[in-house]
């Protein structure tokens, strides 16, 4: 606990040095091009900006402590970051549990069939097709899906999200293709690696023994194999999740899904320094929430496994 | 079991497996090709021809002119250099540092390990855009900033297979004698845990390059990569995006050009991964 | 304009419902509105959005939703001549004073009356320190704002200014006028997120780096506005995204159509595509203090080394007038068309200029420039030319925009490719960015005898007749120096879906000004 909490608290001051490193300020980005110099200057008077960096971040933090992030000053002025954050982070993980599942539910399939028809050609096959859909640069196939699936048949739509909250068939439907995006090339990575353990469990000691005694297949595949074979596979899963906070953001742009990665990027590319360290500090907790359930999930499938 | 002995197996299993072979034959004919296009090709990377943009295929232009009319298929080539030296430097350097912190905090433990890989579990649970990005932002752009970005996002792969790794090595009992014997951590290091460790590292090494250009693509995309007029493949993805619909062929072919690539090393790590199996098995069981 | 009965029964019962003013006060039958009809309209590539105050507001896109949201007391037509909006006529008593009627029974978005009280405290808000607003200094010229009765307003300048009345248009001026009793009420911050305005369109939520959403204002002062009973209007950073969700049906207007699209537009089916000189001046910025720039021969050389026309169809494919100094075409009055000398291509005039300076062939110099969109475009092709033509290194160097402009302003660097959007006003063009104490000119050019032109042109209030004559004059003169190369002055496209009547496009891209008399049929 001790840990993860000195982990927020360096994280945060981390982005915070990096951030101050970068060239550029808010005022600059706020006023834009009639940014006439006493405008900066009571731009930078008005939000603290001169202050020592100590200063500055030892009251972001204090005010963080008590659960407030303050607010966005050069992004959505007067706009609170938790205002931003909770308006933006339902929707990258709606797309993101959309994709995530998509992606379970192709890897399942083709990692099961491949591993059970080993050598054959169910297995070239999905094996080659995995190994393809990996190469795939993500926003790239995004574009192709748009092309075809929006564009030529008109299926979905070819820009813009319809948030959960507004409409959750809407959410379904025009976030379909950004999840299919996202989660062709994380199904490839999923179920190579889940035929790989598969592959391995089946030789393994108890199962042969359990054949040999005459158990069913089925009851073998399920019992035996695949609690064991799920242990590293939900483990890359939770290996996912960093990705789908975070690098989700050209997807987002090209979909126009209003996540809290291009929240983030905005926000930096703005120098809002308070927004990214909100998000920042918002990241790790879901990145060590993820954590957590990932174990929580494997010590379920194998009572014998110790942290 | 000897050290030298592990990677002489090793070496022929990989050079006979088939998966690996695919992949070296497209990487060997991606280095042909970069090696050879200045030769090759008539036009340079760079030759603008404003009375030509984005004409289709032809047999003057295989994959066809971009929004300069540029020759795509030149430009597609000499970026692949470009992109690959990228990934290529920054996954060397964020390998060395990983895995000098990776073995430095499994063979030690103690305080060191458990600092040092908090710090590494920061750094891994950032999201690689955004730490990619902020690293732009303040180096500003260009190849080296891109390279230096793609080390730092490696850098916690490699240090946590490393320190695991070394960690689970350390027990071994040719380590233990070395140690009882007085050798200096260094040397044990070097000579006893790196060539055992090496191989699944290498396998990073290999996974790591094809995503190294997937995140070059993914900075130059939005713009801030490798600076024109140099060409790279991202800028080539960027520059394609933009006329889409006008010219599908210059985003569609190069992203193909990107895939068949990243296809070729994912292979070679395939087959490495093959080729280490049996060991890697005995070493971590 | 038939109006059926459902809309008139709507119209009168929204009327009955929300004019809690005595009769006789209205001379505009308060539109019959609510049509039902959402209008889809997207902003393309901004993300920063921080206030919608306009004594605030600094920023394009803020200004795009005010002009939506607002009225100031005049404002230009698609001509750029200056005609009404709030105030009804104008006088000059003398040099130094100007007369505004106010209409009367316009509605801010709360019911209330607009009246004087409300234009005096507008600038009196501009003008005060402690509120901070982008414009004070350029507003410093007004001492005085009075309110002669309900409906008539005097402002007294300091000197003759002739460019008054563009600093009290409807563009990027800050001076709509606000209600009094709103800001009061809620506070100069809350004012910022949630204003009320007179505007034809009110705001109903505002999702940050998302959308806008806002209901027509059924108070409008200008019957039969707005046409559609809402606007939607999406932020979208990707400009190739928003044509792709036009295309699709998703959207009815695209302020911003991407140069390369604009071929593909113009002959798509179900799709309006417009296209007007714009109200803009893109140019590559120099350090003139600093090696290579520092000798007025080798910029000479530059200048004269660019084909324009091909550097137009290179850059934005042909979607610009090339350009021989800052005052667009669409400024009749102040344009100068007479070609001059150091910005026509004559490659071998440039290389004797070249000759004659203290740089020559394989100089090298670093231009700066930002990466979105054409911008890229615009810096590759000119680096290209350049190089081809004189045999200079010139390198690109991209920089995000903002790190790039603010090196801009602190003159750090050789040169940019910059350019200045809905500036409306040749004293802006000029003055701001060549007099020696213009708040534009970064890089400090300094030439007595232009200063003395435009400190001339400025008060000289009969600006057509007399005013145009000087600021031409005033472009030959810097011409001579070249202290930027002057490019070209791009195309404002947009485009609306066929089905949509009532667009007119406005030369300065007035996006929330253009949107009331759209409507789907």
């Amino acid at each position: 606990m001790i840990g993860s909490f000195a982990m927020l608290v360096v994280g945060a001051a981390v982005v915070f040095l990096l951030l101050h490193a970068i060239p550029g300020d808010a005022a600059i980005a706020a006023l834009g091009d009639s940014a006439s110099p006493d405008a900066i200057a009571a731009f930078r008077a008005q939000h603290h900006l001169n202050d020592p960096l100590a200063v500055q971040f030892w009251s972001w933090a204090q005010a963080a402590l008590t659960g407030d992030l303050g607010q966005s000053i050069s992004l959505a002025g007067g706009f609170s970051t938790a205002a931003l954050i909770a308006g933006s982070l339902p929707n990258t993980l709606f797309v993101g549990a959309y994709a995530l599942i998509l992606a379970i539910a192709i890897s399942l399939a083709g990692g099961s069939i491949a591993a059970s028809r080993h050598g054959r050609i169910e297995d070239v096959l999905a094996t080659s097709g995995a190994i393809v859909t990996i190469s795939l640069p993500d926003f790239w196939l995004g574009y192709v899906l748009v092309l075809v699936f929006s564009l030529g048949f008109g299926w979905f739509p070819a820009y813009g999200f319809t948030r959960p909250g507004d409409s959750l068939a809407g959410a379904f439907h025009s976030g379909f293709l950004p999840a299919l995006a996202i989660a062709v090339p994380m199904a490839g990575i999923l179920s190579r690696m889940l035929r790989a353990t598969l592959l391995e469990t089946f030789r393994r000691a108890y199962v042969v023994s359990a054949h040999a005694m005459g158990f069913g297949r089925f009851f073998i595949f399920w019992h035996y194999v695949l609690r064991n074979a799920l242990i590293p596979y939900v483990t890359a899963i939770g290996l996912q999740a960093r990705y789908l906070l975070g690098g989700v953001v050209v997807i987002e742009r090209v979909f126009g899904v209003p996540g809290v990665g291009s929240v983030m990027v905005d926000a930096a590319f703005a120098r809002d320094y308070g927004v990214v360290q909100g998000c920042a500090v918002v990241f790790l907790l879901i990145v060590i929430a993820t954590n957590l359930l990932v174990d929580t999930i494997c010590g379920l499938l194998d009572p014998r496994r110790t942290a | 079991m000897t050290p030298g002995r592990a990677t002489g197996g090793m070496w022929y299993t990989f050079r006979t497996n088939r998966v690996a072979q695919a992949g070296g034959t497209i990487i060997v004919s991606t280095l042909m090709a970069i090696l050879l296009v200045r030769l090759l090709s008539p036009y340079g990377p760079n030759e603008k021809d404003y009375m030509s943009i984005l004409h289709m295929p032809s047999l003057a232009h295989p994959f066809g002119t971009d929004s300069f009319g540029q020759d795509v298929l030149t430009r597609v080539v000499y970026g692949a250099q470009v992109s690959l030296i990228i990934s290529f430097g920054g996954l060397i350097l964020g390998g060395l540092v990983g895995s000098v912190i990776g073995m430095a905090s499994g063979f030690w433990g103690g305080v060191l390990d458990a600092v040092t890989m908090r710090f590494i579990d920061l750094l891994y649970s950032f999201p690689t855009y955004v730490l990619a990005l902020c690293l732009m932002l303040l180096l500003g752009y260009g190849s080296r900033s891109v390279s230096l970005a793609i080390a730092l996002v490696y850098v916690p792969n490699f240090a946590r297979l490393a320190r695991s790794m070394t960690a689970a090595t350390r027990a071994e009992n040719y380590v233990t004698a070395a140690r009882l014997m007085g050798q200096s951590p260094t040397r044990i290091l070097l000579r006893e845990i790196l060539p055992n460790i090496a191989a699944p590292l290498l396998v990073q090494f290999s996974a790591g390059l094809g995503f190294g250009i997937i995140l070059e693509a993914g900075l130059s995309f939005v713009g801030l990569g490798v600076q024109p007029p140099t060409p790279s493949l991202g800028v080539m993805m960027a520059d394609g995006k933009d006329y889409f619909q006008k010219a599908p062929w210059v985003l569609t072919l190069t992203g193909v050009s990107v895939a068949w690539i990243i296809l070729g090393l994912n292979l070679i790590g395939d087959g490495l991964r093959d080729a280490l199996d049996p060991q890697l098995r005995r070493r971590l069981s | 304009m038939s109006i059926s009965r459902r809309h008139l029964l709507t119209g009168i019962a929204g009327a009955v419902a929300t004019n809690a003013a005595p009769a006789g006060l209205g001379q505009y039958a308060y539109a019959a509105v609510a049509n039902g009809q959402t209008l889809r309209a997207a902003l393309t590539g901004f993300s920063v959005m921080n206030t919608l105050d306009p004594g605030k507001a600094a920023v394009n896109p803020e200004f795009f939703i005010i002009w939506g949201m607002f009225n100031t007391l005049v404002k230009f037509d698609a001509g750029m001549k200056v005609v009404g909006d709030l105030a009804e006529s104008w006088t000059n008593p003398d040099p130094t004073t100007w007369e505004f009627r106010l209409r009367k029974g316009v509605r801010f978005h709360d019911g209330s009356e607009m009246t004087a009280d409300d234009v005096v405290f507008t600038f009196e808000r501009i003008a005060d320190e402690k509120f901070g607003s982008p414009v004070r200094k350029r507003m410093a010229t007004v001492t005085q704002v009075v309110a002669l009765d309900p409906y008539t307003v005097r402002l007294k300048t300091d000197q003759p200014f002739a460019p008054l009345l563009s600093a009290l248009t409807n563009t990027r001026t800050s001076t709509q006028i606000v209600c009094k009793k709103a800001v009061l009420a809620m506070g100069n911050e809350q004012y910022g997120r949630t204003p009320i305005g007179t505007g034809p369109w009110k705001l109903k939520e505002w999702r940050p780096n998302e959308r806008l959403i806002f209901v027509a204002h059924t108070e409008y002062f200008e019957s039969g506005l707005p046409r559609c009973g809402a606007l939607e209007v999406p932020l979208i950073k990707d400009d190739a995204s928003a044509i792709n969700a036009l295309a699709a049906g998703g959207l009815e207007f695209v302020n911003a159509v991407p140069y390369g699209e604009s071929d593909r537009l113009q002959h798509m089916q179900g799709v309006t595509f417009s296209s007007v000189p714009g109200l803009n001046a893109r140019f590559m910025a120099l350090n003139i203090q600093r090696p290579p720039f520092d000798d007025v021969h080798f910029r000479r050389a530059v200048s004269m080394s660019i084909n324009r026309e091909a550097f137009v169809q290179a850059a934005v494919f042909g979607q610009a007038l090339p350009s021989q100094g800052y005052i667009p075409k669409a400024i009749g009055w102040a344009y100068d068309d007479t070609p001059h000398e150091y910005a026509q291509f004559n490659p071998v005039r440039a290389k004797e200029e070249l000759a004659k300076s203290k740089y020559g062939a394989g100089t090298e110099a670093v231009i700066t420039g930002f990466p979105d969109a054409w911008w890229k475009r615009m810096i590759e092709v000119f680096v290209d030319m350049s190089n081809n033509v004189l045999g200079v290194k010139f390198r690109v160097e991209l920089q995000d925009a903002r790190t790039a402009y603010s090196r801009w302003t602190q003159n750090d660097g050789q040169a940019w490719s910059m350019g200045w959007i809905a500036l409306c006003d040749p004293d802006e063009y000029l003055f701001d960015c060549f007099h020696s104490t213009g708040w534009r000119n970064f890089s400090k050019y300094n030439n007595p005898a232009l200063d003395k032109l435009l400190e001339q042109a400025r008060q000289e209030l009969d600006r057509e007749a007399k005013g145009g004559p000087l600021y031409k004059q005033a472009e030959r003169l810097i011409a001579d120096d070249c202290p930027s190369v002057f490019l070209m002055n791009t195309f404002s496209n947009s485009a609306v879906l066929a089905k949509v009547k009532g667009f007119e496009h406005t030369p300065y891209d007035g996006f929330g000004a253009q949107l009331a008399p759209m409507s789907i049929s």
